[in-house]
């Protein structure tokens, strides 16, 4: 009877068939199941990250986190924005064998704005686009704002300038896919021209992708890839140290034990994250934060090296400003260094009147669990400095990014990860004073005017000038202290090369080399 | 004169433990929507990552999903939702039906607890028999303290460590639904394990205590043999409680699937409820506790079934007493 049972077991969990390891397979992991594999309707990180192995869009990121031309080969605008023409790379094939044109970026956009149970992230970033409402509400099944001029060029027209338009991460769709398969074109075809076609999702289990040999930018060096959600550490190390994953990216709540564990030395890699770290404090919580000298104290407390040193042995990234290195419109040394001196934090507080027995008021430091060790240092750190007890909140992260998009927190670290390869990414939803993502609620009259005159300038230099200047005035007001950004920890079985992990998280294994 | 045992001594007590059944899936629909919207967080936020870099973007995820909506208004449509066997659509799974996901992932679970209690049962009975046949031995001194090690064991800790040894006695593919046969019978091995302690210790309890009444003195004057008196005079009274208890491990057991399910690498329902916790996903979340306490409640009710057929007291209250 058991045997029988265990029979039946087996058919339930491997229903839909295991993946055939024929070939050379990639096999990785997945901290994190995907959302669903409908690129017109998903938001999350990890599904964007399998699936952009799968879809491509008119620019992609180098891994150094620059932009690159993808499906599209040249982007001008002759009007500041209203207007772009695209021009579309020809000769690329999708899965399916059918090529790519100008008809496939219209019928995306338009299926895009379809009204669906769970709007997509695509969707919204063609909220400006001309007739994109029509669409949406059904008045039209034609998005007016694009005009096919010839099977490689497409004309799109906007509302307002979009000066980021052919950055935007959009995933372009085979518009014969439907008619080969029906409406439920997703339960049997796949329908990108990325490097590797989806094969099989087995929900909450793996993912499984096939090699695209048509490929435009070269065949991958492996037949395929098998992406096995594994959220629980432990049995994440067990399968590596057996030889059942080529390659792990380490969840960042147990980057560390790894990077202590002197069994991973040799086959240990790291990778820059696109990410901001910042300590924010919140003027309308924590009267004294209202004085720039206190802010400053703050900031000349924090010893931020002995926490790249210390806390991530070297795999962390210090910042002084509000971008990170790589992106678009980052320049080293904008912003002058922010040293560690204390005697000077405690001149500067004592300048603010607290000094000679006049105490600050109690002090909370909040973090959510991934940044526990963090936040555990620097309360430590803050206290010898300010001379005041700082206890720590450790929420989850759930609570923690509801409880700080409210502006409920005086001082918290929290961060911020880049949607596509600007500055703007950062500054704009971080910083901006209107933004509801803006957790400490600085707001800074100068800074939104450079910010609002950035998202109207498509001439990249020009933008970036701009972000770089209201980075300059943002850090002179002392409003958040820059952290170090911890890297991306990643394992790669003996032998296994050529593999990257993007700055926003994605694995890049197109060129693996396996053993 | 005594009462057959008709159907008319079934209906009584049967009846009641359904409309008890009934009862607590009543509360069980107000408190899964209750306690899925006091866990702190926001789904929409989560849902973008933490992110979503524009208001709009979230106000029309909001719009999409309901959350923003007055929470009468949602409890409302929730249970009109369940009357029509409608669980809702998950957020976290990009808008797919609950009932798609719940069906997909029952199987595993199901299976896995039935497993489990199959190994369980027999084994838990056969540990309490010979642990109370040797009475006093180093036999019954041992499989105390094991069922005492067995209840004890925390289910992650012992989930980590079997799942450590079957890698190092199978290889790699004893994790994960991909590795055969061997592979899913460490996963039922944890989940059997407390069960096995439990049922043993109630076993061998029941039966030391039946061992001192008068029928089994009788039986043992009439020349029975010690064993068979065991087997068939001890036994069948000692069951009883050990079917009250089984009953009440079925829930116990499919509350574990979640911890082992995670370790295993298998797609259950308890992994899923993880994920649909971590993502604050109302409509899944609500809809695992509900079919966790339905089937609890199912179990139960089966139980209580077996125990009203095979103890005429239970159809009778007071005889016997």
């Amino acid at each position: 009877m058991i045997v029988g049972l265990l029979a039946l077991l087996m058919v339930v969990v491997t229903e839909g068939g295991v993946a055939a390891e024929t070939g050379k397979v990639f096999r990785a992991n997945l901290n994190d199941d995907l959302q669903t594999t409908d690129p017109f309707s998903f938001t999350s990180l990890t599904t964007y990250n399998v699936l952009s192995q799968v879809y491509e869009g008119f620019t992609a990121l180098a891994p150094d986190g620059r932009v690159m031309p993808a499906l599209a080969t040249f982007w001008h605008t002759p009007d500041g924005g209203y207007t772009w023409r695209i021009g579309l790379r020809p000769g690329v094939r999708f899965h399916s064998g059918r090529e790519f044109s100008a008809d496939d970026v219209r019928w995306t956009f338009e299926q895009l704005l379809k009204p669906r149970p769970q709007p997509s992230l695509g969707a919204f970033e063609l909220r400006r686009v001309v007739g994109a409402r029509d669409v949406e509400e059904g008045r039209s099944a034609q998005l007016a704002g694009v005009t096919v001029i010839d099977r490689y060029t497409v004309d799109v027209r906007f509302t307002e300038p979009d000066a980021l338009f052919p950055l935007v991460p959009f995933f372009f769709v085979d518009s014969g896919i439907v008619a080969e398969y029906g409406a439920d074109w997703l339960s049997h075809g796949s329908a990108g021209t990325g490097p590797f076609q989806l094969t099989n999702w087995r929900r909450n289990q793996e993912v499984v992708l096939a090699a695209h040999h048509d490929y435009w930018g070269g065949v991958p060096s492996v037949d395929g890839a098998r992406l096995m959600v594994i959220p629980h550490i432990e049995t994440l190390l067990v399968r590596f140290d057996a030889g059942g994953l080529d390659f792990v990216v380490v969840p960042e709540t147990s980057a560390r034990t790894v990077l202590a564990d002197p069994r991973y030395a040799d086959r240990r890699l790291t990778f820059p994250r696109s990410q901001v770290r910042y300590l924010g404090m919140t003027q309308a919580l924590y009267p004294p934060f209202r004085d720039i000298r206190v802010r400053e104290a703050v900031g000349l407390a924090l010893d931020r090296e002995s926490v790249v040193t210390g806390l991530y042995r070297g795999a962390a990234v210090g910042m002084d400003g509000a971008s990170p290195p790589g992106l678009g419109g980052y320049r080293a040394g904008n912003v002058p260094p922010l040293r560690y001196d204390p005697a000077r934090a405690r001149q500067l507080l004592a300048e603010a009147g607290y000094g000679g027995g006049r105490v600050l008021p109690p002090l909370e430091l909040a973090g959510s669990d991934n940044v526990r060790d963090e936040v555990t240092v620097y309360a430590e750190q803050l206290s010898a400095v300010l001379g005041i007890p700082v206890s720590i909140r450790i929420m989850e992260r759930g609570a923690l990014v509801t409880a700080a998009n409210k502006g409920k927190l005086a001082l918290f670290v929290t961060g911020w990860t880049a949607d596509y390869p600007d500055a703007l990414t950062i500054l704009l939803p971080v910083w901006y004073g209107a933004s509801p993502f803006n957790r400490s609620r600085w707001q800074n009259p100068a800074f939104d005017r450079l910010i609002d005159e950035a998202k109207t300038v498509p001439d990249a230099n020009r933008r970036h000038l701009l972000c770089q200047e209201a980075e300059r005035v943002l850090m002179s007001d002392r409003t958040m202290v820059p952290l170090p950004v911890p890297m991306i920890v990643a394992l790669a079985r003996t032998g296994v090369t050529g593999v990257h992990v993007m700055p926003m998280g994605a694995v890049d294994y197109r060129n693996a080399a396996l053993p | 004169m005594t009462q057959g045992p008709g159907p008319s001594g079934w209906w009584g007590p049967v009846g009641r433990r359904v409309g008890e059944a009934m009862l607590a899936l009543g509360l069980a629909v107000v408190f899964a929507f209750v306690v899925t919207r006091l866990i702190p967080g926001d789904p929409v936020a989560l849902l973008v990552d933490g992110q979503g870099g524009d208001p709009e973007f979230a106000r029309r995820l909001r719009l999409a999903s309901g959350v923003d909506l007055p929470v009468w208004r949602q409890f409302l449509d929730y249970v009109w939702g369940l009357l029509h066997g409608d669980l809702g659509l998950s957020l976290r799974y990009g808008g797919t039906p609950v009932t798609t996901l719940i069906g997909e992932a029952a199987p595993v679970t199901l299976v896995l607890v039935v497993s489990a209690l199959g190994v369980a049962i027999p084994v838990g009975i056969a540990a309490g028999v010979v642990s109370a046949y040797r009475y006093g031995t180093w036999w019954d001194g041992l499989l105390t303290v094991g069922s005492v090690l067995a209840l004890s064991l925390p289910p992650v800790v012992l989930a980590t460590w079997v799942m450590l040894t079957a890698v190092a006695v199978w290889g790699v593919s004893s994790v994960g639904g991909d590795g055969g046969l061997a592979a899913l019978a460490a996963p039922v091995l944890v989940l059997a394990i407390p069960p096995v302690g439990l049922i043993a210790r109630v076993t061998r309890t029941q039966i030391l205590d039946v061992l001192g009444q008068d029928y089994v003195r009788c039986a043992r004057a009439k020349g029975l043999a010690e064993l068979a008196v065991l087997i068939r005079h001890a036994l069948p009274n000692a069951m009883v409680a050990v079917w009250a208890v089984v009953g009440m491990l079925g829930g116990a057991v499919l509350t574990s699937t979640a911890v082992v399910e995670t370790v295993f690498d298998l797609p259950g329902l308890g992994r899923l409820a993880i994920f649909a916790v971590l993502a604050r996903d109302y409509p899944l979340t609500g809809a695992v506790i509900l079919i966790f306490v339905g089937l609890q409640a199912l179990f139960s009710v089966l139980v209580d079934v077996l125990i009203v057929a095979i103890d005429p007291r239970s159809r009778h209250p007071g005889i016997g007493r």
